[in-house]
């Protein structure tokens, strides 16, 4: 609970510097929405340090802590072999030594002028993946301040003439997750044709079977917990037939209904 | 042992150090940064309903429908990610994204913004040639620049009938005023 307070002055950052606290919408063709404010050095600097500071103090408080560890040593194991056969990816498959991160692999933006490390554990418990975000926390601080030195003056968008239709664009960007890739294709009238995601999730759960094969049922929450999955926050679904245009909203009490009458 | 006890020694002060963190929302309002884009507002009486925004709108909720001498100008926020191209693309700076965030609801009709102008209509040909306010503004804007019109009721020509009328009475165009 102690990081989420101190995960919180980021994100009233990230509502000063984007305008949302999560759904950022920056990226433009051509370059970003905004410039940063006049006053961002000095806004931003600060919350650094200060949940850097933070951060050190509660990592420093838990590595030690026995109980944690006997709770998370050994349990949700995905071994090196495992990793590479479910081609999991990010911290999931760092924390099971495999050492990939498309921020060194495959560099984009600006990552092949900043300094950091490809954190990668060797356990591939529940305890290796949490050392690998734990230690990824500190890198990123490292990058963000590499980054604000280093960022230089000048327009943050480019001038570009019409954008051609179907065209093909394809990018893979180290999510905190892992490799997230983006496929699109231009469409008449400045828009997108066809757009595919392929989130890092996606490829996370498929290792479920092997994390839990062997555990006990208590273990199965905080194994599943430990991919960070990131699963669709959906209670309800609005359903459109496309040629009587008709309109139907499913609501949770159906959708339950519904998938148990499935599931028997 | 003993490392364990200073380890949970050391987590217990960290959380006593930190104290109450929760803020009291949703019993107290909860305002967001002044940079945030919320819930888009259409402000009816700059909008001219050009469609500059529906043209721009990634998710493609904003639609512009003419019908029986109306042009409906409606938002269908459900599908809104507030990234704020149709404010950037609107030329008479008639959307703004408020503060707005409270938006959950069942009932997608809360979530529908609908603006509905005359349209005027050409009054040789009858076909529609754009919103009373788009006529007004042709107008005022002529009106602020050093070029005159010699006969305002061109301005209720559709783009068709100007080109006929022009050609029979090209004296009707444009004068520079010095």
């Amino acid at each position: 609970m102690q990081a989420w307070r101190i995960r919180e002055p980021v994100m009233w950052l990230t509502e000063y510097l984007t305008g949302n606290r999560k759904t950022y919408g920056m990226n433009r063709i051509g370059g970003v929405a905004r410039d940063l404010p006049p006053d961002a050095m000095e806004r931003i600097l600060p919350v650094i340090d200060k949940i850097e500071t933070q951060s050190v103090q509660v990592v420093d408080a838990i590595l030690d802590d026995s109980s944690l560890r006997a709770r998370l040593e050994g349990v949700g194991v995905l071994t090196t072999e495992d990793a590479r056969a479910y081609c999991v990816i990010g911290p999931t498959a760092r924390g099971s030594g495999l050492d990939i991160d498309a921020r060194r692999d495959h560099p984009f933006a600006a990552y092949d002028e900043l300094e950091f490390e490809v954190c990668v554990e060797h356990g591939g418990d529940i305890w290796a993946r949490t050392l690998v975000r734990i230690r990824e926390l500190l890198q990123s601080i490292k990058l963000v301040r590499q980054a604000l030195k280093q960022t230089p003056d000048g327009a943050v968008m480019a001038d570009f003439d019409e954008i051609k239709p179907y065209q093909v664009g394809v990018s893979s960007v180290e999510a905190p997750r892992g490799e997230v890739h983006h496929y699109v294709m231009t469409g008449p009238d400045n828009r997108p044709y066809r757009w595919r995601v392929r989130a890092p999730t996606y490829n996370n759960l498929q290792s479920i079977p092997a994390l839990l094969r062997g555990q006990t049922i208590a273990d199965a929450p905080i194994s599943v917990g430990s991919l960070d999955p990131c699963f669709s926050c959906t209670e309800r679904i609005q359903v459109v037939d496309r040629d009587s245009g008709e309109v139907r909203i499913y609501k949770q009490a159906e959708m339950l209904a519904r998938f148990r009458q499935k599931g028997r | 042992m003993l490392k364990h006890t200073i380890s949970e020694l050391k987590e217990a002060l960290i959380c006593l150090e930190a104290g109450q963190v929760t803020l009291p929302y949703p019993f107290q309002p909860h305002p967001p940064d002044e940079n945030f884009r919320g819930k888009p507002v259409l402000h009816t009486r700059k909008c001219m309903s050009c469609g500059a925004c529906g043209n721009a709108c990634p998710a493609r909720l904003i639609s512009i429908r003419d019908e029986a001498g109306i042009r409906t100008l409606s938002f269908e926020l459900g599908r809104c990610t507030y990234c704020g191209m149709c404010r950037d693309a609107c030329p008479q700076e008639a959307i703004t994204l408020s503060q707005q965030f409270e938006l959950s609801t069942e009932t997608p009709g809360d979530l529908l913004i609908r603006a509905e102008f005359k349209l005027v209509t050409c009054r040789e040909c009858g076909h529609p040639i754009g919103t009373e306010r788009q006529v007004e503004l042709v107008r005022e804007k002529l009106k602020a620049s050093d070029m005159q019109l010699l006969d305002m009721s061109y301005l209720e020509l559709c783009i068709n009938c100007k080109r006929k009328i022009f050609i029979r009475t090209p004296a009707l165009m444009l004068e520079v005023v010095s």
